[in-house]
């Protein structure tokens, strides 16, 4: 076991991690990300199971997949619009902006985005 | 004004009351019945039973051993819980298909199912106990727009139009038109099919939260779902644009910035798995 102050992005799971009800937060086997730890703090794990060393040669997986410059673009279209009649001058506002920006520009270039919002 | 009493009566007429709830809930009460009773209720409607399994079987739940009976069911998730799960289950099939080219049943329920897990991730977070009334509130809380699609299909494409021209958000222009918002009619319809108003207040008021005068946290709690899913893109409420979010329910919440990503992070997973759980009802 690891403590969750002490993870190290890269490090991978050697089971599952779910919070105090049960609920799924990262699976086995996956190689942990900084976004990973936040999670892990922000819901309360204080110490996680751990493959024995850091998995050095594969590149932690980062949360928004690099994105074509143009699925990037085109999410920004897509969320200025969504985005248009809303309070963009909240803080709380603004951050949900960058993440359905980040999440729609993921989508796409996944190929799961369905033209849903026209 | 609109006659909102005519377009509930006429819509009650096409959808399914959820009657295991009600035997349910008032067993509940009752201080006379048994763990059996509770079970026998849910055991009488088999595809209930069936959904219920799956759900207390599901990751969320991560029981180490199969769930296969409904009295492990109830030790395992709780009566409460349980309860709230029935509802989902019920809505979720009560109400027919609309045969109407505005209106996708589909990405409607998948918004709804959006805003549940949002409500329960919110509510989660917050650390309030009993966590599936929140995914309850959020499965239900468009529930007014069904009305009007199923009861006013003519008023539901004016709805539209209207709102497609003047480029304002959808619950703006029910207020234009009819003086009143599907979050009321929602509500008016939950209190005609006899759920209590922890369900029916925080629906009524998701788009003002600042106006709701109890279950303040409740409201806030749907309204801020009700932007992340449209923010993540869950489904298809019908509404094209996010609404203004209510700084007063923000403040209530007391969420910081640092816990928006982990938790739309949370609510894409949980969001997934949900639709599994529910994709066998959802119209295809």
């Amino acid at each position: 076991m690891v403590q969750t102050e002490h993870l190290q992005p890269g490090m991978r799971l050697r089971s599952d991690v779910r919070d105090g009800s049960g609920r799924l937060l990262a699976k086995a086997d996956t190689v942990l990300t900084a976004q990973h730890i936040k999670v892990f703090k922000t819901w309360g794990i204080t110490e996680v199971c751990i493959n024995d060393c850091p998995i050095e040669e594969e590149q932690p997986q980062r949360s928004v997949t690099p994105s074509t410059e143009a699925a990037i673009k085109r999410a920004h279209e897509i969320a200025d619009e969504l985005f248009s009649l809303t309070n963009l001058q909240h803080p709380a506002m603004q951050q949900l902006f960058d993440i359905s920006v980040q999440h729609i520009a993921v989508e796409l270039n996944n190929g799961k985005k369905r033209d849903q919002h026209v | 004004m609109y006659d909102i009493d005519a377009l509930i009566s006429q819509t009650a007429t096409l959808a399914t009351p959820p009657t295991t709830y009600y035997q349910l809930n008032s067993a509940i009460n009752n201080p006379n019945s048994s763990l059996k009773d509770i079970g026998d209720i849910i055991n009488q409607d088999a595809s209930l039973t069936a959904q219920l399994l799956r759900i207390a079987n599901s990751a969320f739940f991560s029981f180490p051993a199969e769930i296969t009976t409904v009295a492990q069911a109830i030790t395992i998730v709780g009566i409460q819980q349980l309860r709230e799960l029935t509802l989902a289950c019920t809505v979720l099939r009560a109400f027919p298909s609309i045969p109407n080219d505005d209106f996708n049943i589909n990405g409607f329920w998948q918004h709804s199912l959006g805003v549940a897990v949002a409500s329960r991730v919110i509510a989660s977070l917050r650390k309030e106990s009993n966590v599936e009334r929140y995914y309850v509130l959020g499965l239900l809380h468009d529930i007014g727009r069904i009305i009007i699609c199923l009861g006013d299909p003519g008023g539901a494409r004016k709805l539209l139009q209207t709102t497609h021209q003047s480029k304002r958000l959808l619950h703006e222009t029910e207020l234009a038109l009819w003086q009143v918002d599907h979050g009321e009619i929602g509500a008016r319809f939950l209190a005609h099919w006899h759920l209590p108003p922890s369900i029916h207040q925080p629906i009524h008021h998701h788009h003002h939260p600042e106006s709701a005068e109890h279950y303040q946290d409740e409201c806030a709690t749907l309204h801020m779902a009700d932007i992340i899913a449209h923010a993540l893109q869950l489904g298809n409420s019908g509404e094209k644009r996010i609404a203004p979010l209510s700084d007063i329910a923000w403040q209530r919440l007391g969420i910081t910035l640092e816990q928006l990503p982990e938790m739309t992070e949370q609510v894409k997973l949980q969001y997934h798995e949900s639709i599994q759980l529910f994709k066998s009802t959802l119209h295809s």
